[in-house]
């Protein structure tokens, strides 16, 4: 059993807090004590420092499978910037010299972060059965759940991947997942829930209003965007299902409201990426316009507002994405806007993306014809292949996942015509035990919001520097002695 | 002008070229058949001048200017329409074009730049003493690069060293483009723009922004190398990545070649095929000015291609010509790119 004055000493020295928030000590603890551990920590809540303190008191590698890319850049960035430097990120990114590079000094890493694609790569499995590693991290593991079948088949094999690199303890982590979710992930890691210590706090960020609106059209709803982004204390982001209507808009709140905007989406250059969100951080942008790619990393403490100008395709991603509003405890808002017409679109979005009957028919029966086709469907129908399961297998697999995507789909599309408490409709739908007091800083239930009376109206803004520096100016302040003002 | 007119810098009235290859060039495809077609037409400096040029954009754009009749297509080739030729004087004028660039010279310009930006990055941080930042993101090799370099370095001086060469080094440039290039400079409480953002205060396409930031970077180099002396720190940055025009392989086997090895022992020794070899050696005939054609091309198959080809002009050559005789493909390709080269 590990001492309180041990783990506070490795808190402040290490991460240079002085208190732990809510859930972080208890995980920390179980996974010191050799127990394997399934957290549900709200977003937040800083999980990352559940596995990173614990890696300076534990001898062994820890290694966490996560499962983005920029989500991985941005714990590595974080560990850095924390002084550490025995971090690596095994990542599609790396090229082939630095890969071989980090492979070849594997064992001198601390921290080790990778996709579950890569872990299991033949090459980086032998690796970790060689290594010793004290702790296995799945970091937002409703993923296994929500994107295993379709999107990232690597997620079923982790069960496999544990088996082989056992590893002395296992944690996984996520900040949304229903009952069923969480049966499937321990059973998908092949976790005995009798054995695994569960520590479950409740989804629930009280200090989120949440609201929705309906509006007739597009051009509607772009007025309401406008309209809210100019009454709105900012910071704040604004998710969007599409890239090219990210942009778009961005575009269109520049001219209309503010300069201090711009957009994020996963197909900007590692650079851009860079640029936009230190610029945020740092509070030199008000608003962001982005995909879901923009913030799973971002540890911003003061984002005032989350508005969804598209629907989240489940309740999950809702709840993730709001969540970055308000870490740092103050009043903030959640808004969701609609039409009618968006139910299809994501209706769309979300089948779209899935091989239909007759590809999959077609495919097991002549799968040398698609020897070529780069398309993300075959891709999944070759892996499913090589696992060798059956077409009738296959087909039943995808049918269900059909299924389950609208069926997220249309529990979003009762959450909004829920006349109730939206807080409470969450909390039920998650198994949350959490008692709701509804009241006007709530929902918009039983009155839209009162943005004054929350304390989120702001309706002049500080005037924002449209005009660049010269160079002159930003090379003395880079390196210089003139602060950039 | 919209973008896609800047297509109509590539090709010529009077010679037909390949789009495909043209493609290949800009984006930095290195074999023999592409560099020969960057070499016929003039445009080897171009090379790797767009890497992540999307396919679909430039065949896009080449359809647009083949329907407003500004460019006939003929088979897998095409040139400029009379109405072409005018469009890409007005082009000439009024787009920003690459004066300094040199893809092939400054082949690892991409690499030195990043390095130069995590530098000054780190400098500045440095200078404050801040030790919690977020490192600029780049490759690991380039980190470690970087770390090595800063490590080597005077920490007396470094700052100050590199103010003064970046101060060089911008007012060698238009105050627009200095303006322009420094948006991307990061440091100490300084946040660097997005290529979106900065292009959108210039009111740049984003393909012009890609040139200016390409063709800024070659004009520094150009500036580094030329004066050394003045520039010290720079100069040891790029140092390392100033490997001349071939590719590695490629460098390798000419080295080995003016050692005196013949290139059945290169084979030999590197595990590669002759073919691989011969291919190597046409990189290095086209890319080097001081290529020893004569060491590979013997004076009687010179005479007996001097025969066959004799006054006819070099773009309706065809390998088949040679169908009876025992001369290969290579001596074929060698003849063919001296000649061009002669040419010039
Ligand atoms: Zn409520």
């Amino acid at each position: 059993m590990i001492d309180s004055a041990k783990l506070q000493q490795t808190l402040k020295q290490h991460f240079g807090y002085t208190k732990f928030k809510t859930g972080q000590e208890s995980v920390i603890r179980s996974v010191l004590a050799g127990q394997d551990t399934f957290a549900i920590l709200p977003t937040g809540s800083g999980k990352s420092l559940c596995y990173q303190l614990p890696g300076y008191l534990v001898s062994g590698q820890v290694v966490v499978i996560s499962p983005l890319l920029s989500l991985i850049q941005d714990q590595v960035a974080q560990l850095q910037y924390l002084g550490e430097k025995r971090v690596l990120a095994l990542t599609s990114a790396l090229d082939p010299l630095t890969r071989r590079q980090s492979l070849a000094h594997f064992a001198d890493y601390k921290f080790i972060f990778l996709s579950p694609e890569m872990a299991n790569q033949r090459r980086i499995q032998r690796l970790l059965k060689q290594a010793s590693v004290a702790l296995l991290v799945i970091d937002e593991a409703h993923c296994i759940s929500q994107w295993g079948i379709d999107f990232r088949p690597d997620y079923l094999l982790l069960s496999s991947l544990r088996e082989a690199i056992q590893p002395a303890t296992t944690l996984a982590m996520t900040a949304t997942a229903t009952q069923r979710v969480q049966a499937d992930i321990l059973a998908k890691l092949g976790l005995d829930p009798t054995k695994t210590r569960q520590i479950i706090h409740s989804v629930d960020r009280r200090n989120i209003y949440l609201a929705s609106e309906a509006l007739a059209d597009e051009t509607e709803k772009k007025q309401r965007l406008i309209e809210l982004c100019c009454q709105l204390k900012r910071p704040g982001i604004i998710y969007f299902s599409s890239r090219q209507k990210a942009e778009e808009i961005a575009a269109l709140l520049q001219q209309q409201v503010t300069t201090q905007v711009a957009f994020y989406h996963g197909d900007l250059t590692s650079q851009d990426r860079f640029a936009i969100q230190q610029q945020f951080m740092q509070g030199k942008l008000a608003i962001i316009c982005a995909t879901s790619a923009f913030g799973m990393g971002i540890d911003k403490a003061d984002v005032r507002f989350v508005i969804h100008y598209h629907l989240p395709g489940s309740l999950e991603s809702y709840l993730q994405e709001i969540g970055r509003a308000g870490r740092d405890g103050q009043q903030s808002i959640a808004i969701l806007l609609y039409t009618q017409q968006d139910f299809q679109l994501q209706a769309n979005l979300q089948i779209n993306g899935l091989p239909d009957a007759t590809l999959i028919k077609r495919y097991f029966a002549h799968p040398g014809q698609f020897a070529a086709a780069q398309v993300p469907a075959i891709e999944l129908l070759k892996f499913y292949r090589q696992q060798q399961q059956s077409v009738t297998t296959v087909l039943k697999l995808f049918d269900q996942r059909r299924h389950e995507k609208l069926l997220a789909l249309r529990t979003m599309l009762a959450f909004l015509q829920n006349p109730g408490c939206k807080r409470q409709f969450i909390l039920t739908y998650f198994a949350d035990s959490k008692v709701v007091s509804h009241d006007e800083t709530c929902c918009d239930a039983s009155q839209p919001p009162n943005l004054a009376r929350l304390g989120l109206q702001q309706m002049t803004h500080p005037q924002s520097h449209t005009v660049y520096a010269t160079w002159q100016k930003r090379l003395a302040a880079i390196l210089g002695n003139t602060p950039l003002l | 002008m919209a973008d896609y007119f800047y297509l109509l810098i590539l090709f010529d009235q009077q010679q037909w070229r390949r789009p495909l290859a043209l493609k290949a060039l800009l984006k930095g495809r290195r074999t023999v058949s592409n560099l020969y077609a960057g070499l016929d037409y003039g445009l080897l400096s171009l090379y790797q001048l767009l890497p992540h040029l999307p396919a679909e954009k430039f065949e896009q754009a080449l359809r647009q200017l083949v329907e407003a009749g500004l460019i006939a297509q003929q088979g897998r080739q095409a040139r400029l329409t009379v109405a072409g030729q005018k469009a890409k004087v007005a082009a000439n004028k009024q787009l920003f074009l690459p004066q300094h660039y040199a893809g092939l010279k400054f082949q690892n310009s991409r690499e030195f730049i990043a390095r130069l930006f995590l530098v000054t990055q780190a400098s500045s941080e440095l200078k404050k003493h801040n030790r919690h930042y977020f490192p600029l993101a780049v490759a690991w090799s380039t980190q470690q690069a970087v770390k090595n370099w800063l490590r080597q370095q005077n920490a007396q001086t470094l700052v100050s060293q590199l103010h003064q060469e970046w101060y060089l080094l911008f007012a060698t440039l238009p105050q627009w483009q200095a303006d322009y290039y420094s948006q991307f400079l990061l440091g100490h409480q300084v946040q660097p723009a997005s290529t979106q953002q900065a292009d959108h205060w210039f009111a740049w396409s984003s393909l012009t922004g890609e040139l200016v930031r390409q063709d800024t970077v070659h004009w520094f180099l150009q500036q580094v190398t030329a004066a050394p002396e003045q520039f010290p720190l720079l100069t040891s940055l790029w140092q390392p990545l100033a490997t001349g025009p071939l590719g590695t392989s490629a460098a390798q086997t000419m080295t080995l070649c003016q050692q005196g090895l013949s290139l059945t022992e290169i084979s030999r020794q590197r595990r590669i095929k002759q073919n691989t070899l011969k291919e190597h050696l046409l990189e290095a005939a086209i890319l080097l000015p001081d290529f020893p054609f004569d060491h590979y091309l013997t004076a009687s198959t010179r005479r007996q291609l001097t025969t066959i080809f004799a006054d006819q002009p070099l773009a309706t050559w065809k390998f088949s010509q040679l169908a009876a005789t025992d001369l290969s493909f290579f001596d074929y390709r060698l003849f063919q790119i001296q000649k061009r080269k002669a040419h010039d």
